[in-house]
């Protein structure tokens, strides 16, 4: 699920429409989704965002529904600059996402235990210090398979 | 049996996990004939009206759901494991006291 080439450094975006564009568009060059994709993630974050404020950075988890993925994986962003995303169940707060952990996923059940490895690790000052930390996407990759498998 | 409704954006990621979790922490706290349905914000409205859940606990804002006058539980602590004990004695508590 996690692959060294679905991790991209020094992403530049100007706001989260943006970022949620560059990700779906990447996603479906690879044929990880179908063209109705971006569209579909778009509209999930406006209905339902998926800010995280938790320390040290802020992350979000954009995702939509599976009907839209093909296969599934974790698309992993560093930011260049930190967009804001709005909070997830609190959507008049706003955080500034540093990484963006894109959730593509096919089944919920099969795909529990990431969701909760990407949140334990953004929690987890070590790891998020390994991430900040890394020079390249080999560096970033060996940090994020502690974690999830 | 208590019945539980877990609403997310999509029904699949943040609702699945938080279903797991409270399955667990309910548990502790004595309740253990539960039924929790995952659901994604749409078609929550339609999903209530059917079959009242007891309690709704959700990662998304709830604006547009018609509760039908259901108790709602954020779900963020559950989620993002922050003094969730706290909440999961809440629910349980309301929910022996249904």
């Amino acid at each position: 699920m996690i692959a060294l080439d679905n991790i991209y450094l020094d992403v530049e975006a100007s706001d989260y429409k943006e970022v949620l564009r560059i990700m779906g568009g990447t996603l479906w060059e690879k044929g990880y989704v179908k063209d109705s994709y971006t569209d579909a993630l778009l509209k999930r974050e406006e209905i339902s965002p998926t800010g995280l404020p938790v320390t040290p950075v802020s992350i979000a988890i954009p995702h939509t529904d599976p009907c839209h993925v093909i296969r599934p994986c974790v698309m992993i962003l560093k930011l260049k600059h930190t967009v804001k995303f709005k909070e997830m169940a609190n959507p008049d707060q706003m955080v500034e996402a540093a990484w963006i952990f894109g959730l593509v996923f096919d089944d919920g059940n099969k795909q529990l235990p990431l969701l909760a490895s990407v949140i334990n690790l953004a929690q987890d000052e070590e790891a998020v210090n390994g991430l900040m930390n890394a020079a390249d996407r080999e560096g970033v990759y060996a940090v994020v398979k502690e974690y999830i498998s | 049996m208590y019945k539980i409704l877990s609403i997310c954006g999509s029904g699949v990621a943040t609702s699945t996990l938080v279903a797991s979790r409270l399955r667990d922490g309910l548990e502790d706290c004595g309740i253990t004939d539960l039924s929790i349905t995952e659901a994604n914000v749409s078609e929550a409205s339609g999903l209530i009206a059917n079959n009242p859940p007891d309690v709704i606990i959700a990662t998304t804002s709830l604006e547009s759901v018609d509760l039908k006058g259901i108790k709602a539980f954020g779900a963020m602590p559950v989620l993002l494991n922050q003094n969730a004990g706290a909440l999961y004695k809440e629910i349980a508590d309301y929910l022996k006291k249904k």
